[in-house]
């Protein structure tokens, strides 16, 4: 006779090792989702190192970051650069990452990560600890961490309901909206409608020092091909 | 980029994910394509929330409340699903037909609400106390006890008198 704990035994199955693949994907979905929660955290206030806006032109790639990373010959804002803050926009020098390319970086910042889903950019010189009693906001060595910092990548959605009354443009021909996260204060997020289903989200962390008309020129010169995918968090 | 938190959820899912299937399957009352949403979603979960994990006294009770709640959000989004008809016809009308005991034992299963089977599938499967029950369920133990009688009781009244399977 079978009994309840046999019968429920059957219908769990067979304890069938995960594919590779399936690991691969488990590991994907977390990366992404994490990047989806460090986006919407981005939204709160936060204090940023001044320190940290070090005024050097520096291009990275990848994951360089540092003293090793290669000084760009900057392309200084031209007369029409809508720059207010403290950072100005510079020809991006180094290696393109794949997904993305950059027209302009901030000057002193640094690529500091990118894949397929998308590029942080922060500012060079960051220590490679930060104290754990650092206020919130300051960027740390993780590039899936966004506080501090600038990050772009790309996402199924435009802005939700609560958030989609920004101002709208038009950025290389595109619809977009330039907005703020919720209960974001000076930072911005904009949004990108690439088409089929690809809104590239370009997040600007509080305390930059930003203004609208440079987030807009920074984000004109970031373009996304057909290897960049999109974040399902 | 892997990072330590990569590594060691890598680990994690490759020793664990065999499991968690199984037991969402359970959950899910065997519904394998929504037990592997279950599956995929408190991993996404748990990775996002890895230091808290590691950090928890009984890892392997943070990962059944993980696995409840998903389930009662992945029912929310099963009960949007059955309400187009394809959805769901197919499943009840399998289910109705199937001879085989452990497909009726399936079908009574579903006829529970999410969190009574969980606790059917806890105590009865796992073996879990009535204490580690309520922990995994978020509510107190005589809840564990009334919802594990209840449950028992709906599956002697869905399956009927069936010589080939002793409920306990």
């Amino acid at each position: 006779m079978m009994n309840l704990h046999d019968g429920l035994a059957r219908i769990a199955g067979p304890d069938a090792e995960p594919t590779p693949e399936q690991v691969a994907a488990d590991l994907a979905r977390g990366r992404t989702a994490l990047r989806r929660r460090r986006t919407v955290q981005a939204a709160g206030g936060s204090v940023f190192m001044a320190a940290a806006l070090a005024a050097v032109i520096v291009a990275g790639s990848g994951l360089a970051s540092g003293p090793s990373a290669p000084e760009a010959a900057g392309e200084r804002p031209s007369a029409s650069s809508p720059a207010t803050g403290p950072t100005a926009l510079v020809a991006y020098q180094g290696e393109q990452p794949k997904g993305f390319t950059l027209d302009k970086v901030p000057e002193g910042w640094v690529l500091q990560g990118a894949d397929e889903y998308g590029i942080t950019i922060a500012p060079k010189g960051i220590p490679d600890v930060v104290p754990s009693d650092a206020p919130p906001g300051v960027p740390n060595n993780d590039p899936h961490s966004f506080e501090g910092k600038i990050m772009a990548q790309l996402q199924e959605f435009g802005p939700g309901e609560d958030i989609a009354n920004g101002k709208k443009l038009t950025i290389n021909g595109k619809e977009a909206v330039l907005t703020k996260m919720l209960d974001q204060t000076t930072g911005h997020a904009l949004f990108v409608n690439l088409g089929e289903n690809r809104w590239m989200i370009v997040q600007v962390w509080d305390g930059l020092g930003w203004g609208e008309q440079q987030v807009v020129e920074f984000a004109a010169g970031i373009h996304v091909d057909d290897s960049a995918k999109v974040t399902h968090g | 980029m892997k990072n330590e938190r990569d590594e060691q959820f890598h680990q994690f899912v490759v020793s664990r994910r065999a499991a968690l299937v199984r037991t969402a399957t359970l959950l899910t009352a065997g519904d394998a394509h929504l037990a592997e949403d279950l599956v995929q979603s408190t991993l996404t979960k748990l990775y996002v929330a890895w230091p808290a994990f590691q950090r928890a006294d009984n890892p392997d009770g943070y990962v059944r409340r993980a696995l409840v709640n998903a389930l009662t959000d992945e029912r929310r989004r099963w009960w949007r699903r059955s309400e187009r008809p394809m959805a769901e016809v197919p499943d009840r009308a399998a289910a109705e037909h199937a001879g085989d005991v452990s497909d009726g034992l399936r079908a009574a299963l579903r006829e529970l609400p999410p969190r009574m089977r969980a606790a059917l599938v806890f105590r009865y499967f796992y073996d879990l106390d009535v204490a580690d029950t309520a922990d995994a369920l978020g509510c107190s133990e005589g809840t564990v006890k009334s919802q594990t009688a209840r449950a028992l009781d709906r599956l002697r009244t869905v399956l009927g008198p069936n010589p080939s399977l002793a409920l306990l």
